[in-house]
This record gives C-alpha cells, sequence and structure tokens, in this order.
C-alpha cells in the first residue's frame, strides 16, 4: 500500500471512530452497507451469478465501489453462497437459480427469507429443556434437509456416561445418515474454502486503493425475538404466543439471548466481516417485528426489548458496537431507545430508516450516534440534485458534535440505486458535511 | 347471557369464553345468521381498535384464530349467500417478485371488517395474474403490496399492462408496503399511497363512497 493510500485508509477509520465516540471528525463519514445486488446490477451481473460465481462478483465488486469514495466499504456477501444451500438444501430461503425448483427464484431476483411454523406451541417445554438438542433435531434438520440427519441426535441420556464417546459412537456417529451427510459435508467444505480464500484478495486490494472494510466485524445478529418469529415460530406463532404462551416464549427470548453472548465468545461467525485493522467492531442488528405497527408499547417493553438490551449490553462489554436496525418506524419507541442511549453513552449506534431524524438528535444526540437514513425511494427514483438535498437537510440536523453516520435508510445501498444518486451522497458530504479543514 | 357479552367477549379476545357462547347460543336454537351478524359487529370494533392504536399485529392475529374457529362451527350451518351486501370489490396482490404478505394482510383484514369484499391473489402476483382478476371481478379499486425495492419496477409493469389492456381507468390503484413512499406514486403510475391498512381503508371510503 502506498503511504498516501494508507494515510487516506486511516484518516477514514479515524472519521467513524470519532463519530461513534460522538467527537466531530474531519467530517461527517460515509458508511453505507449494502445487498450485492447494486454491485451486480451496476456491473451487469445477474444475482444468479452473485451466488454461484464468487469469484466473478468479487471482481465486480472491486470495480464497482472504487468509484466511490466513502470511509468503510463492506464486504462481500452471499458470493458463491448458493453451493452451499443447494448442498444444505435449505428450506427457509428461495435464491436466484437454486438446484430445487422449489427454493428456486428467477436468475435475476434477490433471495428472500421463508417464514414458517417450524416449532409449534406444544414444543416449548422440549425447546426450554434442551434448547441445543431441539435446535438441532428439530429446526436444523427441518430447515436444512442436507442435515436431516440430525433428527436421530441422541438425547444427553446418550452421552451423560464414563464412556460417553462411545456410547455417542454407538448412538450416532456411526448411523448411516449421519456418515452420508459428514461426506456431502466435506464437499461442501471444499466449496467453502475457495470463497473463504477468495475475500482474502478483496480486501486486499481495497486497502491497498486505501479503502477500510468494516461494519459487520461484530457479526450480524438477530433480537431474539425476530429470530423466534422468523424462523422459529413464524410471526402469526409468536404473536399468538404472546396471548396464550407468554412466559414460555419470554423464557425462549432469554435463553437465546444468553446463547447469543456464549457463541461469541467461543465461535465466529459466518457473518462477521474481515475488517480493517482499527475498524471498530461493530455488530448489525437488523430488528424486525419491533417497529411501530407491530405492537404496542407495552408489548415492547414486556416481550420485544429486554432480551435485545440484555444482548446488547453483553456485547458492549465484549467491546462490540452494537448497531440495531430499526426498520420500519419506531417513533412511538424513542423514550426507550432514548434510555438505553443514555446508559451506554458513545457505546453504540443506531440506524434510522423511517424517523425524524431531528427529533432523534434532539432526544438522544448527546449520547449515541445516529445511522442513516436515505430512503431507497430516493436513491432509486430522485434525481443527484433530490439526494444532495435530503443529505445536506439530515447534514444539518444530525452532524453537530459528532455521531452522525451517512447510509440509506433501509440495507444502505438499494439494488436498484442509481450511480448518480450514490455520487450525490459524497459530494454533498463534502460540501455540507465538513467540520474542519 | 346477554348477547353484548358475546360480542364483548370476541372484542377482549377471551377465547375460551367465545367458545362457550357460541354453542350455548347454538344449543338454544339461535339463528346462526344472527350469532354471524354479531361477529361482524365484534370484528368492526376489533378493526376501529386497531385503528385507533389500541390494538396491533398480535391481537389481529388472534382474532383471526377465534374467528377461524367461530366460522369451523357456524360455516356448516350457514346458508349460502348469508355474507350480507359488500361495499364494493377491491383486488389486492403482493407484486411479482416480492412474498412478503405481513402488510398485505392487514390491509386485507381492516378492509374486510370495514365492509369491503376483498379478492387477495396472495405474494408473488404478476402483471397477467392482475389483468385477469381485475377482467373477471371488476374491482372498483386494486391495491398493490410490496416489501422490496424491485416492487417499484413490478408495480410500474402491472400498471402499463393495465393501460395497456385498456383497464387503467376502470380502476383506482392505491400502493403501500416497506419502501414504498409518495415518491413511487407517480412513478409507477398509481393513484395514491397508504402508509397504513387504517390510510388503506380511508383511500377505499374516499373512492366507493
Amino acid at each position: 500500500m502506498s503511504k498516501k493510500n494508507n494515510e487516506l485508509m486511516q484518516a477514514r477509520i479515524q472519521r467513524v471512530v470519532d463519530a461513534i465516540n460522538l467527537k466531530e471528525p474531519d467530517r461527517v463519514p460515509v458508511i453505507p452497507q449494502m445487498n450485492p445486488h447494486f454491485v451486480s446490477n451496476q456491473a451487469g451481473l445477474t444475482q444468479k451469478q452473485v451466488w454461484y460465481n464468487g469469484g466473478k462478483n468479487l471482481r465486480a465488486t472491486i470495480k464497482v465501489l472504487r468509484q466511490y469514495d466513502w470511509d468503510l466499504y463492506p464486504g462481500v456477501s452471499q458470493c458463491g453462497f448458493g453451493h452451499f444451500y443447494d448442498v444444505l438444501e435449505i428450506q427457509n430461503f428461495k435464491w436466484p437459480g437454486a438446484k430445487d425448483p422449489n427454493s428456486r427464484l428467477p436468475d435475476n431476483r434477490p433471495f428472500q427469507a421463508v417464514e414458517g411454523e417450524w416449532m409449534k406451541a406444544d414444543e416449548y417445554e422440549e425447546c426450554l429443556e434442551d434448547p441445543t438438542g431441539f435446535f438441532l433435531r428439530k429446526i436444523v434438520a427441518k430447515q436444512n434437509l442436507g442435515l436431516a440427519a440430525f433428527e436421530k441426535f441422541p438425547g444427553v441420556d446418550k452421552f451423560a456416561f464414563m464412556g460417553s464417546g462411545m456410547d455417542l459412537a454407538a448412538a450416532f456417529l456411526i448411523d448411516k445418515d449421519f456418515l452420508k451427510m459428514v461426506r456431502k459435508i466435506n464437499w461442501y467444505k471444499l466449496k467453502l474454502l475457495p470463497l473463504l480464500i477468495t475475500q482474502k484478495p478483496y480486501k486486499r486490494k481495497m486497502e491497498s486503493l486505501g479503502f477500510p472494510l468494516g461494519g459487520m466485524g461484530g457479526g450480524v445478529y438477530m433480537a431474539s425475538f425476530d429470530r423466534i418469529s422468523d424462523s422459529v415460530r413464524g410471526m402469526r406463532g409468536t404473536m399468538l404466543d404472546m396471548r396464550r404462551n407468554p412466559e414460555e416464549l419470554k423464557k425462549l427470548c432469554n435463553v437465546l439471548a444468553k446463547a447469543t453472548l456464549r457463541s461469541m465468545d467461543s465461535a465466529k461467525s459466518l457473518y462477521e466481516s474481515d475488517d480493517s485493522e482499527g475498524v471498530p467492531k461493530i455488530c448489525f442488528i437488523p430488528l424486525h417485528r419491533g417497529a411501530n405497527s407491530f405492537m404496542n408499547n407495552k408489548q415492547f417493553e414486556e416481550f420485544y426489548w429486554p432480551s435485545l438490551t440484555y444482548m446488547m449490553e453483553g456485547m458492549i462489554a465484549r467491546g462490540i458496537i452494537p448497531c440495531p436496525f430499526f426498520e420500519g418506524g419506531y417513533s412511538e419507541r424513542l423514550e426507550f431507545l432514548a434510555d438505553f442511549a443514555k446508559k451506554h453513552k458513545g457505546k453504540m449506534i443506531y440506524w434510522f430508516h423511517d424517523i425524524d431524524m431531528k427529533q432523534v438528535k434532539d432526544m438522544m444526540g448527546d449520547s449515541i450516534c445516529i445511522r442513516g437514513n436515505i430512503p431507497a425511494s430516493l436513491l432509486i427514483m430522485g434525481t443527484p440534485q433530490q439526494v444532495e438535498d435530503y443529505v445536506k437537510q439530515n447534514i444539518e440536523d444530525c452532524a453537530e458534535g459528532g455521531g452522525y453516520l451517512i447510509d440509506g435508510a433501509i440495507a444502505g445501498i438499494p439494488d436498484e440505486a442509481k450511480h448518480e444518486n450514490v455520487l450525490a451522497i459524497e459530494r454533498a458530504v463534502k460540501k455540507y458535511g465538513i467540520y474542519r479543514k | 347471557m346477554t348477547i353484548m357479552g358475546f360480542v364483548e367477549e370476541l372484542v377482549d379476545l377471551n377465547e375460551e369464553a367465545v367458545r362457550d357462547q357460541l354453542k350455548s347460543r347454538l344449543d338454544n336454537g339461535e339463528d346462526p345468521i344472527a350469532i354471524l351478524n354479531d361477529v361482524k359487529a365484534a370484528m368492526k370494533i376489533i378493526g376501529d381498535k386497531f385503528s385507533e392504536k389500541e390494538y396491533f399485529l398480535p391481537e389481529l392475529i388472534m382474532s383471526g384464530e377465534i374467528l377461524k374457529d367461530i366460522f369451523d362451527v357456524l360455516q356448516p350451518k350457514l346458508k349460502e349467500g348469508a355474507g350480507g351486501k359488500s361495499k364494493g370489490k377491491i383486488v389486492l396482490g403482493t407484486v411479482a417478485g416480492d412474498i412478503h404478505d405481513i402488510g398485505k394482510d392487514i390491509v386485507r383484514f381492516m378492509l374486510d371488517v370495514n365492509g369491503y369484499e376483498v379478492i387477495d391473489l396472495g405474494v408473488d402476483v404478476t402483471a397477467e395474474k392482475f389483468i385477469a382478476a381485475v377482467k373477471e371481478h371488476k374491482p372498483k379499486v386494486l391495491a398493490l403490496s410490496g416489501f422490496l425495492t424491485l416492487a417499484f419496477d413490478s408495480m410500474k409493469e402491472i400498471i402499463e399492462k393495465l393501460v395497456e389492456e385498456g383497464i387503467r381507468d376502470s380502476l383506482k390503484i392505491m400502493i403501500g408496503g416497506g419502501t414504498i413512499d409518495e415518491r413511487i406514486v407517480e412513478f409507477v403510475g398509481a393513484d395514491k399511497y397508504g402508509d397504513s391498512a387504517v390510510t388503506a381503508v380511508k383511500l377505499a371510503n374516499e373512492w366507493m363512497a
């Protein structure tokens, strides 16, 4: 890396660090996240190519992203994931080009999650008694038919003896379905390896250009309530549980939050980005069901917020910066958000979608770094001038004293955003977002 | 036991009490139509509570669950055509490429309890399916839902094809969902954007009064 590019990179990282620490950097930082499909649209790749040709997508990502002057650049995700999804026979996603016609989307459609009721209401007791065993046998095995052998994973009685290894071997490790699965997973590893390796050249290339990677170094985690709603009980089931099985639901929320923190200490998540040195470890927490329209404040306070704040406090204790993404409207929740922010001054980022940014700044700007919120519709349909005006307004409303990061409102830069509108963001920042020369 | 009791229990979502009362009313030989009218009255109140932000999604889902139980019991006893008069037809769906259904389902519920006949085409609905449904049902209103940004283009294509078919002007078109906002209305050629199911009812009332 040239000296100049190294200095550029350090300056970019410092901007982000200062903003999170609620200090004024030299200018307002721009840290857009995105799905890979913005890049593929710009580069003329189909989304199927993103999913099945990691190398091609990486080269396209470098080519597209180097056109922009940002302060953090996203890692590459989903590159080549299609192969693993096929091997795992994933049932709760649909993606472009899937081998199984039931999971297959047309070549140029973004992947989508499929919600389902994977656990029945009367299975709470079994799940709470042995969450790991239950998830392995009943959720993992059903959501991923390639891992269906885990259905037979034995209960603790089969390996709670002095001869635990022999017992487990007899009960499971010599099972023919399990052995078949292991052979398949070996193939999966062969495919996974090149993917992980190809991320290295991406990082090297971006850093040599002075572009630091970052934004998800603390991984991607979900609020417990959302995990249950998205992929355990389904939203319908979870919301019925709020009335019919409220204690069990709350218990499972707590169990999952605790498990999340434990796993942060012991296991690496596939979604942790390989950040450049010195970039704060940010944990992206996309929130789904906590928004205004899903529940009232009393329900939010009872079911949604406690396990989420517990998890975020655990992250803060581990030096990770939680970055909840408040998708949808959260105007009714601002008191909760402000109270929590005040307890953890300068330790988090709140990323907003649809909110009065000035109101947020006034309420909690002295304790939290705010991120967002250029509307997707503006980046897709608007003119560069409209984008510039929007960014200017946000800077006027949020930038004072530091603590503001510019990003899109939903998942960063939307897939169909126009190149000239994305360029307008940095132009606006350089015009209006300078704290000091 | 009063009739108001049944409506109140239903509005309060007390499923056991509703089940007991339903059974005793039927055992007493009451006309299922009378019970159905009470159910409708209760659902209207639930819809109003949702509009007034007293009820939220958990309550709507719970009421849907109780309603399903009631209909399982009541349906065999009801004669054809007991549905009553609707305020008008609305065709609804999540547009092609998008499989999100939460917002659409809330809109359907709210339109339904406010007296509209809703033809719900489901999710990932193509222009061809919308056109066929519009031709078949001749609704006054078309409601397009979408959560992903790709929905912008899908909505545009659907409305363009309605124009090509010469049936665009027979309709009022409302759009809504996650990333949709006011800016999208003109781009896709719709009439109005609604930010909530309550707005959807308001627009339907304006258009079909």
